[in-house]
């Protein structure tokens, strides 16, 4: 489970927000731990938006790469 | 006594004859005297073909009576209701009438994109057992598989329709006593319901877990507003 959460899941209120990447790392996604949804930004993962059709298998992100992405504000438990 | 045997055997090689026939040489053979016994045994063979028919009326009474679902009907009817029920299904060819047997079960094959793990180890890990790092979850009272696997049983049975976000169909099932209100913020209350969220328009799993009454909607959901009347 990702240390790090930016908030609860729209979709199915059970899971966290968290940020992960591709394996090739070329791109970073939100996406809920527990219905896996996925996003483009945490900003269209927090007010609902439609998720992602296409879902791309991925790992979570670290620390440094949320920073990198510029989406360390988001996190909610720092 | 060799009579009487060799009745039998006679009796017991014409099975698929007559068995009127068969009943009064029966009895005949047993009782010795065809002139004396022939009145009765034709009065034995008339009482038991009413009885036989009385049976067959009395199973064609409980068969309508289970069939217009008046089970009150129906326990009037029967002495041993599960022999009788069963006669009248068995010789229609039919069985106990099940919810189950037509109902394609789950997909439990869907593999994590992040975690790599089945759905039914992702629903395990995730409701399983109390986790106090999540904010809000559903945690199973038994084992989270075969709970989902009868709220899909039940959600087919009552027909119940998912609600649909994105790729995502979610059922909110009703099923007593599934589960409690855990992590962080749980207090443990009785949660009566089983939120079961599948890949859209298939039975793949993607996460299933107890829940209270309706849960939140999502906050995509599109509400009706009230029209203002105008002036």
């Amino acid at each position: 489970m990702s240390e790090y959460y930016i908030d609860e899941c729209p979709i199915c209120r059970q899971g966290a927000l968290i940020v992960v990447k591709t394996k090739d790392r070329n791109a970073f996604f939100v996406m809920c731990d527990d219905c896996e949804s996925q996003w483009e930004s945490p900003e269209e993962a927090i007010r609902g938006a439609e998720p992602l059709s296409d879902e791309v298998g991925v790992v979570d992100a670290t620390l440094e790469e949320i920073e990198k992405q510029g989406w360390i504000g988001y996190i909610k438990n720092l | 006594m060799s009579d009487v045997k060799d009745i039998a055997e006679s009796v017991a090689t014409r099975l698929d004859d007559n068995f009127n026939e068969i009943l009064f040489e029966w009895s005949y053979g047993l009782l010795g005297d065809r002139e004396q016994y022939q009145a009765s045994t034709a009065r034995d063979i008339h009482a038991f073909e009413n009885t036989v028919q009385s049976g067959i009326d009395k199973v064609q009474r409980i068969g309508d009576a289970i069939e217009r679902e008046d089970y009150q009907a129906v326990g009037g009817e029967l002495f041993d209701p599960a022999v009788s029920v069963g006669v009248f299904l068995g010789t229609r060819g039919k069985g106990l009438p099940g919810p189950d047997k037509n109902i394609p079960g789950l997909d439990w094959s869907k593999l994590s994109r992040r975690t790599g793990g089945d759905a039914a180890q992702h629903v395990t890990r995730n409701h399983g057992s109390l986790n106090l790092n999540k904010p809000n979850q559903g945690v199973f009272y038994s084992d989270a598989v075969e709970t989902t696997n009868d709220a899909w049983r039940i959600a087919k049975t009552e027909n119940i329709q998912p609600l649909t976000v994105g790729n995502r169909d979610i059922y909110v099932v009703p099923r007593a006593n599934s589960g409690y209100a855990g992590g962080a913020g749980g207090q443990l209350q009785n949660f009566d319901y089983v939120t079961l969220i599948t890949e859209k328009g298939t039975n793949r799993v993607v996460t299933s877990f107890p829940t209270g009454s309706t849960p939140p909607l999502p906050k995509s959901y599109d509400f009706p507003l009230l029209q203002e009347v105008k002036q």
